[in-house]
């Protein structure tokens, strides 16, 4: 059995994981090296959301291995995955809608607390102390990603791009090791992917690994270091950008055989024209 | 992966040790009263009888959870209405002859029911669609305490008398065979039970209707797509849950005389069986039924005869405990939140 | 925009003024009985101060079952089985440990000897919660509401048969148990009702407070997180199932705690208390008052308890000495209406309705004055 590389932050190797007959993942591997943006792309049904299902707990593999700095994360449930380091966020938002935008990182900051329900319920100074420290850490949170001004509002009364924004800026207050985003972009305009880009660049300068799901061609063309391509559960391409935006295999999955346009980007939908997918409640 | 397999196996092993321990303090007390053979036996065969009941009651269960999602509650309420609306019926003055005159006032009771069971869908569950499970099940809990109440407005306290099928008098005919005593409503019960669950294959295997609702019970949104409204499967559900309901109350009603909270009790031990055969299918449903009435029965013969109720409850929680898919259900990965409804 | 907490904090500061306002008037009313007037006269000869007492008493237990079924989003059918683990087990243990354990009469009879058997008590439920709800609330969808139910029903028949024994020794059967002694601190008795009114409310006002504590610490943000999104909850590193077993725990012990003051109350105890309909009535009076609402809890068991005495009171001058529990109609047909109109309770709905009228008030206003100003 393959083992995993010292120099890799996570590492995937042979994941697979079956539907019923259908096979989502198939023998996928892949590393992300710490320092990475790595971005994993293909069309849609290529078991992308599938992977980040598996790599934080939410579906438990049907065969292959899952390390992260050396310790496997096989059959760990999802908080636990998240006291390893990893963090993640959701394809369909799922923020906490009934509560506020400040309440909402707070809730990211919950590993880094410990008072249970005695001190909360005596209050206990050291419970008020952390209380305190936790409010304005995830404040400093809210300023990262720039929604300090609306700590107080309700998190629904954000519009989508802000709860996107909101959502990060819960995972970050997990002061992850490794970030997973899913599908950040999805149902940004413009300039708010643009602000994104600015984002989650930055958050690489500051010693943060990203794997990160996406459509939006353009963003994982400017921030990535490497791609990988997933197709039919399989991992069919792996490279650079570059490297990658020229693989026929690549070009093969997204439009079909007989295509020769050489920018095949250009014809992939811009992202305010895709559907975002909202998951059915 | 074989992890999964093992795992179920040592699960499944967990249970059926669970359950034998239960057995070795039964057969011990048993022995000690001086139970032979032939007393297990006829424990077992009245807990059988008992099982079928619970068999009919839990096959409306499943049918509900199945195409709804729904725990419901409101399930005894249906037993109650066959067994005393049939009372009703029969006590009324009529010109036919006895034979058909329980005939009649059977199946205008299970119509009668089937179209309370209609009601209730589209009055308490249909306006409360979107809300969450757990709202819908209260609100069961609400039509089921609701219904005992104006079954306690509508007959009395009374515990009514209802004759057997077979003789249409209050003591039923008697076989003894081998030295057990088996009354002939026995072979009513299993009778209606073998009838339903063969009707009911019949159902969902070769009727297009019928196919339509284990396909929105599999997969809601993809049957939404082919046409078929979850809204009307949901109104057949609630309606033949009512109807099989109803037929339990009927049929045993010679044996447990009926009255206004009858279905309390049966309808709690027809949602235990229900769990234990692992509310995936009707056939479930039966296994569940008759397994609990013998264990039920068995328990309660050798230890004292107030706590006979317990056994169920025990049964309940250490299925929950130990096997919570039941004994048909898929795997323990099923039921455990994986919150894989999200993305 | 005013921070929710904020507005949080001033709903809280009305709550207890309102709560303690009417809990010191009705009580001073009810004990001094100022020029004659009674807590009766003013509620038309339903409410009197032993009322208020049970209103207190399970305003302690619904507190607890409203964190677990708000927060934990699960509902408890059998709540009552924890009442009457801390009933029963304050009863026997005052009563009887002497014969069944051979616990010496002096210790029996000292003043401290009943508030250790309410901890023991709380403790056994809330380990009996644990045990069964951590395993349970793993799995997905109402398995719990399936275990309380068992559970409420197993209870129900343990203290009716005895707990399987022949004889009456244990828990009096049917009869249930007499006797049981008041509640002393030292050489004070609480007692006569007056002391034990302030008694009780004193606590579920503590037990209020530990409420509204428990909501806005870092277990009530990761309670209400789970109530948001479970999966985001589980992302962020909350373990979910051990933080819904612990509330249900709580609810236990919660709920025991409120038993034992109703022994100490009734000064007996027997099993109708603790049936499967006193469970249902739980539930009503929690969804009457609001599922995650904790200042919900009084106004619910107040709701309830008074609609009860007004209905049996009624119905047997209607159904002329009719037995049986007719007003279970009337809890089925609220709890339906309530989960389907108003799911959020009456309290809150009530108030978000009063709230949204006055706001579209206010629009209403400010479009008038805006037109009427600009002149056309």
């Amino acid at each position: 059995m393959a083992q995993p590389v010292t120099s890799d932050l996570l590492s995937i190797l042979e994941l697979q994981k079956w539907f019923g007959g259908l096979m989502a993942l198939n023998h996928v591997s892949f590393d992300v090296h710490p320092g990475e943006i790595v971005a994993l792309i293909g069309p849609n049904g290529a078991g992308k959301t599938t992977l980040f299902n598996l790599v934080t707990g939410f579906y438990e593999p049907d065969g292959g291995e899952l390390y992260f700095k050396e310790e496997s994360l096989n059959g760990l449930p999802p908080n636990g995955i998240a006291r390893k380091g990893i963090v993640r966020t959701f394809q369909n938002l799922q923020i906490f809608n009934n509560m506020s935008v400040l309440e909402n990182v707070m809730v990211g900051l919950h590993l880094r607390g410990h008072s249970g329900v005695l001190a909360a319920a005596l209050r206990l100074p050291s419970a008020l102390r952390e209380e305190k420290f936790i409010r304005e850490k995830a404040l400093e949170y809210l300023q990262l990603v720039g929604l300090a001004g609306r700590a107080h509002d309700p998190a629904d009364s954000l519009p989508f791009g802000q709860q996107r924004l909101l959502e990060i800026a819960r995972a970050l207050a997990a002061e992850p090791t490794l970030l997973l985003l899913d599908e950040p972009a999805a149902g940004l305009t413009q300039s708010e992917t643009l602000n994104l880009d600015e984002l989650i660049t930055g958050l690489r300068e500051d010693g943060l690994t990203i794997l990160l799901v996406e459509h939006d061609m353009e963003l994982v063309m400017s921030i990535a270091d490497r791609v990988i391509v997933l197709h039919y559960g399989m991992k069919i391409a792996e490279g650079t950008p570059d490297e990658v935006q020229s693989n026929p295999e690549v070009i093969n999955a997204y439009l079909g055989a007989d295509w020769q346009q050489d920018d095949w980007r250009s014809w992939l939908p811009k992202p305010s024209q895709l559907d975002t997918e909202v998951a059915d409640a | 992966m074989n992890r999964t397999r093992s795992d179920n196996l040592l699960r499944t092993a967990r249970f059926v040790a669970v359950l034998l321990l239960f057995a070795i303090p039964v057969v011990y007390l048993g022995i000690q009263r001086n139970y032979g053979v032939l007393q297990f036996a006829q424990l077992a065969l009245d807990g059988l009888r008992g099982g079928a009941i619970y068999a009919l009651i839990a096959m409306g269960f499943v049918m509900v959870f199945n195409v709804t999602g729904i725990i419901n509650f409101a399930q005894g309420a249906f037993v109650m209405l066959g067994g005393m609306l049939t009372v009703t019926f029969y006590q009324m003055e009529s010109s036919l002859p006895d034979r058909l005159h329980l005939i009649a006032s059977a199946v205008l009771a299970v119509i009668i029911t089937t179209l309370i069971g209609i009601l209730i869908e589209r009055l308490t569950i249909y306006p409360a669609r979107k809300s969450s499970t757990l709202t819908l099940i209260i609100i069961t809990v609400g039509v089921y305490i609701a219904m005992q109440g104006l079954g306690l407005l509508v007959w009395g306290a009374k515990a009514y008398v209802f004759p057997a099928f077979t003789t249409l008098a209050m003591t039923d005919h008697v076989f003894r065979w081998f030295g057990l005593v088996i009354k002939a409503q026995s072979f009513w019960i299993w009778g209606s039970m073998i009838l339903v669950l063969v009707l009911l294959a019949y159902f969902f295997e070769r009727t297009l209707l019928g196919k339509a609702m284990r396909a929105c019970s599999v997969n809601r949104h993809g049957a939404r797509l082919v046409g078929i409204g979850a809204e009307r499967m949901s109104l057949l559900a609630f309606g033949m849950a009512a109807a099989v309901g109803a037929i339990g109350g009927i049929v045993v009603s010679p044996i447990l005389r009926p009255s206004y909270d009858m279905g309390l009790s049966l309808g709690l031990k027809g949602f235990v069986a229900a769990i234990l055969g692992g509310l995936v299918s009707t056939p479930g449903a039966v296994l569940g039924g008759l397994l609990l009435g013998f264990l039920e029965n068995v328990a309660a013969g050798v230890t004292k005869a107030g706590m006979k109720d317990i056994y169920a409850f025990i049964l309940l929680i250490l299925t929950l405990l130990f096997r919570p898919q039941g004994l048909l259900g898929v795997g323990k990965t099923a039921v455990e939140s994986s919150s894989e409804d999200q993305g | 925009m005013k921070a929710p907490d904020q507005n949080e904090s001033k709903q809280n500061l009305i709550g207890w003024i309102v709560l303690a306002a009417l809990v010191g008037l009705l009580g001073w009313i009810g004990i001094t009985r100022p020029f004659g007037l009674e807590v009766a006269d003013l509620t038309a000869g339903m409410v009197t101060l032993d009322t208020l007492i049970r209103i207190g008493i399970l305003t302690i237990l619904l507190v607890g079952l409203n964190l677990l079924m708000g927060y934990a989003g699960q509902v408890s059918l059998g709540h009552a089985a924890f009442y009457g683990v801390g009933a029963y087990m304050s009863a026997i243990l005052t009563t009887r440990a002497g014969n069944l354990l051979g616990i010496s009469g002096s210790v029996v009879g000292s003043w401290w000897w009943p508030w250790l058997v309410i901890v023991v008590g709380m403790v056994f439920s809330g380990s009996l919660a644990y045990l069964i709800g951590r395993p349970i609330l793993r799995l997905k969808g109402h398995y719990l509401a399936m275990a309380t139910l068992g559970l409420g029903i197993m209870f129900f028949i343990l203290f009716r048969e005895n707990l399987g024994f022949q004889g009456q020794h244990i828990t009096g059967a049917f009869d249930g148990i007499p006797g049981i002694p008041r509640l002393r601190i030292a050489g004070f008795e609480i007692w006569p009702i007056s002391r034990y009114y302030i008694f009780v409310w004193l606590l579920a006002m503590l037990v209020i407070a530990f409420g509204l504590n428990l909501i806005n610490s870092r277990t009530g943000r990761a309670l209400r997180a789970i109530h948001g999104s479970e999966v985001a909850a589980r992302a962020m590193g909350v373990d979910v199932a051990t933080y819904k077993a612990r509330i249900f725990a709580i609810s236990a012990i919660l709920a025991s705690l409120a038993g034992s003051l109703y022994a100490h109350f009734q000064a007996s105890v027997s099993p109708i208390p603790f049936s499967f309909v006193a469970s249902l009535e739980l539930v009503v009076m929690s969804a009457v008052g609001g599922l995650s609402s904790i200042w919900g809890a009084p106004f619910g068991v107040a709701f309830i308890l008074i609609i009860r005495e007004i209905l049996r009171s009624r119905l047997r001058q209607v159904l002329q000495g009719a037995s049986g529990e007719h007003e279970i109609i009337f809890y089925g047909l609220v709890l339906i209406l309530i989960m389907i109109f108003m799911p959020e309770g009456i309290t809150v709905g009530v108030l978000n309705r009063w709230r949204s009228w006055r706001s579209r008030e206010r629009e209403d206003a400010a479009l008038t004055a805006s037109s009427g100003a600009g002149g056309d």
